[in-house]
């Protein structure tokens, strides 16, 4: 109680306070945006690292669920927040970088944001179900030739991470599947598992339970090395399809104009936390690998994806807007 | 008898002094944020999920199913008392459950809303026992154009909801289905009735709806004569349901529960659906269905009976083959992982412990949540006496509160404020509220599915009649379709030839 | 018997159906229609928009023929008062906090009602406050501030 009565009355001074100087830094609690409700991914990612951040600094972070629209809401709202670095967002590849180049948000992940630093990942993988005849990457493109665009594939969403994923594949592997949007895993995979859909590209923490159970069978991750959770399924680039790399990362970010010293501050102490076997332990149970690294080479991720999904997008001719 | 070893397992589990107190403290949690609209298990799990990590994994498990399966008792609470239903799926319960508040069958009502509750969440707890993996790979066949299906019955039972006039009640299911469009269409991913918002990109939210249609425009019914009126008799009867209440509750209850239980296997239809069909089936069973409406009790029985099978039935999919059939169970699904437990057909043979000591949970957070209920009526029926010029405001608040935590964003208040001007113009033109909420909970799902199932044949019409679950549905809409218009035609030509005598004379 | 149609019970509902259907047409015709066998996102809003304007036909024509007035008058100043309430509370939240968001809340809608004495209404006003700060901020941990300045 003393806290949180601590917390409100800093937050009343804070409209009071304008400029903070990275010595001082922070002087209040911290905001950190999840563009997410409770309970999925984002939200466990965030939570764990606020938790730890918390605990290794004292600072006070107060995270807060804004969801909506893919994550464009909470980003937005972020991205238009006072600069003074006190509030930052968890953002994810999939908001941050392809919502703009779908329309479905208002902001520019270069010009609006300032990287801190990257948080974790977890790549794409392509899934069938256990009686499925499809075996191997060969079987599935050698299947797609024969059906001619008939292959089934679903997935949670037009213009989710895994749709996308399945898009590049199409694109490198010169196939075409009949794509099937779901609203989720939840109605996905029982069409699965009943045989009405053939593939299914989703996330790999989302899918490790069925995986774990053999109700579903890994065919290929999209990634550049194997998944620490599934070190005998290959990659899409052992199997010779270059830059197949698909995946979902979480970073931390705040709005543009937030002072140097500010973001180095946040990027030094995040670096530390991840180190953390402990945080690194939390983040695999939710099927996330820490990373960490510098704000620069966050910013060089972020530069990257913009162009190769805009290419991805506008090869596959995905449209969201009318 | 192995069932039996199973049971004492899992008995000898659940009752040790710890995992009884976190059951208990489960579904306490669970009763009180049922009560607050808008607040849900989603967020109450989310929020304990990390202090479940010191916990051993079944007091965890035991804990957050209680909080999951305790909202749903709650839920009915303020739906009786204040026509604000707590919980999605207890907007149903408004319909009957408010009217008997306020002919003094509040005390009643929350009984026989515990008790239904009781009985639906045991059996729902003995059907995950006894047939959990047979009925979740049954529930695996149920295709898009099956689901279409079940949703055309769905609406086709819609007009049962009416009392009165068929027309306004049909015209409110489309008003219903089209707010169910606004969002993202799933099939295209294309923004419609967005207004460019992106906060309606997800839709507008069960609660909004559901708040506004029904508290706000009560609310303002309340208060639109220049003199006070008495909004609740003062004649409160007996706080316990009478011998008759019991019996006219029972085989309703029997019903609810089966329904309930039906949707809670199939993922991703939810408990609204199920408390709906089952009010639905009391109405068109009943002897002299123009009680309904009026504070008949089988009409609180039934739908909550459904939605607390629905909501234990809902752990099937989630145990035995890992799909969580909603947000919530998604969220169970991952405590249960965080904890070192993979779910999956096999979880009874590699974690006996776990799956029995939580199924034994079950029933001894049924039987404590009915212990906690049946005193609390007393409590809740006194909160009437508290002048209306005191209550309102303190539910205005509840609904302003409750919107905002949905999202943490004041659209959805404004949303709400919206929609309660909507529902109170229809109220005052006699239009029913609860065909507009059907039409917006089945809506979307049938867009998507006929959509999906014609994507998959490859535009072939013929696979609704080819599935035999479709063709079933489709068979029984058209039949309760036949069995309406033959009584509707004859009531019609009966009414064309009094008006024609009337205006002879 | 005539009811003016601004009384009429069923005409005005059959109006405001149509209203509805004709908005949500026209909003519809932004979207691909496409075919029976291939949906597009238009097809569904735009055929559900004419059933709408349809029923609303029907029933404006049956309301002309039965004249049914509403029942009561119209409450037209405690929904005004409601909306208005929910508005402020919303708007105030997160610029002023959770206390004083609450007090425009209930002094608001507070004057709906058929009797409104300031000191009742302040003492509902901190009883509430309580209730909500103990139940929301502290016990749900939502991220609420009590009192803020975010103008």
């Amino acid at each position: 109680m003393k806290i949180v009565y601590k917390a409100l009355a800093a937050l009343a001074l804070s409209a009071l306070a304008t400029t903070a100087s990275a010595q001082q830094y922070p002087e209040k609690p911290i905001r950190l945006v999840i563009p997410f409700p409770p309970g999925g991914g984002t939200d466990v990612v965030a939570r764990v690292i606020a938790q730890k951040l918390g605990e290794s600094t004292g600072w006070t972070m107060v995270a807060e669920n804004k969801p909506g629209s893919g994550g464009s809401v909470g980003l937005s709202l972020a991205g238009k927040a006072a600069p003074d670095g006190y509030t930052i967002v968890l953002a994810q590849n999939a908001n941050l970088v392809i919502n703009p180049i779908l329309g479905k948000a208002n902001y520019d992940p270069i010009k609006d944001f300032a990287p801190i630093g990257l948080v974790a990942s977890a790549p794409q993988v392509l899934v069938v179900a256990k009686d499925s005849p499809l075996k191997t990457v060969e079987d599935l493109i050698a299947a797609a030739k024969a059906k001619d665009g008939k292959l089934t594939f679903a997935s949670p969403g037009v213009g989710t991470s895994s749709h996308l994923a399945g898009e590049l594949l199409q694109q490198l592997a010169g196939v075409k599947f009949r794509h099937v949007p779901y609203k989720g895993a939840a109605q996905a995979l029982p069409d699965l598992l009943g045989g009405r859909v053939e593939i299914y590209i989703s996330s790999v923490p989302s899918a490790m339970v069925q995986i774990k159970e053999g109700v579903l069978r890994p065919i290929a991750v999209f990634a550049t090395k194997r998944d620490a959770d599934l070190p005998d399924v290959p990659t899409f680039e052992e199997k010779g399809l270059k830059n197949s790399e698909a995946v979902t990362w979480w970073g931390l970010a705040a709005p543009t104009g937030v002072p140097a010293p500010i973001v180095a501050r946040i990027n030094t102490e995040l670096n530390k936390v991840l180190q953390q076997p402990d945080t690194k332990a939390k983040l695999r149970s939710a099927g996330a690998e820490a990373l960490g690294g510098s704000s620069e080479e966050f910013g060089a991720l972020i530069k990257s994806d913009v162009p190769k999904w805009t290419e991805v997008i506008k090869a596959a001719g995905v449209k969201v807007a009318d | 008898m192995e069932i039996i070893d199973h049971f004492v397992l899992g008995f000898g589990v659940a009752l040790s002094l710890q995992n009884l107190a976190y059951c208990f403290l489960g579904v306490l949690l669970g009763t009180l944020i049922g009560v607050l609209p808008g607040v849900g298990p989603l967020v109450t799990i989310s929020m304990l999920l990390p202090i479940t990590f010191g916990l051993p994994p079944v007091s965890a498990v035991i804990m957050l199913s209680g909080i999951y399966y305790g909202a749903q008792y709650g839920g009915s609470t303020t739906a009786i008392l204040v026509n604000l239903p707590g919980e999605t799926s207890s907007a149903v319960t408004c319909l009957d459950g408010y009217q008997m508040a306020r002919r003094g069958r509040a005390g009643a009502a929350l009984a026989i809303a515990a008790l239904s509750s009781f009985v639906a969440g045991c059996i729902g707890t003995l059907l995950i026992v006894a047939l959990g993996v047979p009925l979740a790979s049954w529930a695996l066949r149920f295709g898009a154009e099956d689901y279409f299906a079940l949703m055309v019955l769905g609406l086709v039972a819609a007009s049962v909801l009416s009392h009165g006039d068929m027309v306004k009640a049909l015209a409110m299911v489309v008003v219903g289905l089209l707010i169910g469009l606004v969002g993202t269409d799933v099939n295209s991913g294309v923004e419609r009735y967005t207004f460019g918002l992106p906060e309606l990109a997800d839709g507008i939210g069960f609660t909004v709806l559901a708040v506004g249609i029904f508290a706000i425009s009560e609310v303002v019914i309340n208060l639109e004569q220049k003199e006070a009126r008495e909004v609740f008799t003062r004649n409160v009867g007996g706080l316990m349901p009478r011998w008759e209440d019991l019996k006219a509750s029972f085989l309703p209850t029997l019903r609810g529960t089966a329904i309930g239980s039906f949707f809670g296997i199939l993922p991703g239809t939810g408990p609204s659906i199920s408390s709906f069909s089952a009010y639905m089936l009391e109405k068109k069973l009943a002897k002299d269905p123009s009680r309904f409406g009026q504070g008949a009790i089988e009409g609180v029985a039934a739908p909550e009976a459904a939605n607390n099978a629905a909501a234990q039935t809902a752990f099937i999919p989630t145990l035995t083959l890992g799909i969580p059939g909603s947000a919530t169970m998604a969220l169970i699904l991952g405590a249960l992982i965080m904890n070192g437990v993979q779910p999956g057909p096999t979880v009874m043979a590699r974690n006996p412990e776990l799956f029995w000591g939580v199924i034994a949970s079950m029933f001894i957070g049924n039987a404590l949540l009915v212990a906690l209920n049946l005193p609390l009526v007393g409590l809740w029926v006194r909160l009437l006496s508290i002048p209306y010029r005191w209550l309102f405001p303190a539910i205005v608040m509840f609904c302003a509160l409750g919107n905002y935590s949905l999202n943490n964003s004041a659209i959805d208040v404004y949303l709400c404020a919206a929609i309660g001007v909507l529902g109170y113009v229809l109220a005052k033109l006699k239009c029913p509220p609860a065909p507009l909420v059907l039409g917006y909970v089945l809506g979307p799902m049938m867009e998507e599915n006929i959509r999906r199932a014609l994507l998959l044949s490859e535009g072939d019409l013929s696979v609704f009649v080819k599935s035999p679950i479709s063709l079933t549905f489709l068979s029984l809409s058209l039949l309760l379709l036949v069995s309406m218009a033959l009584p509707a035609i004859r009531r019609g030509k009966a009414r064309v030839d009094q008006e024609e005598e009337a205006s002879a004379t | 018997m005539r009811t003016s149609i601004f009384k009429n019970q069923d005409a005005l509902a059959g109006l405001l159906f149509m209203g509805l259907g004709a908005l949500g047409f026209a909003i519809a015709l932004g979207y691909t229609f496409g075919t029976t066998i291939d949906m597009g996102p238009g097809y569904f809003p735009r055929v559900l928009s004419l059933v709408l304007i349809g029923f609303g036909i029907v029933i404006f024509l049956k309301g002309l023929r039965s004249c049914m007035p509403v029942e009561g008058g119209w409450g037209w100043l405690p929904l005004a008062l409601l909306s208005a309430s929910l508005l402020l509370f919303g708007f105030l939240l997160e610029r002023a906090g959770l206390v004083p968001a609450l007090a425009a809340l209930f002094f608001v809608s507070a004057r709906a009602g058929h009797e409104f004495k300031t000191r009742e209404v302040l003492v509902l006003t901190a009883v509430m406050s309580v209730f909500a700060a103990v139940v929301f901020v502290w016990g749900l941990k939502l991220p609420y501030a009590l009192f803020a300045w975010n103008f």
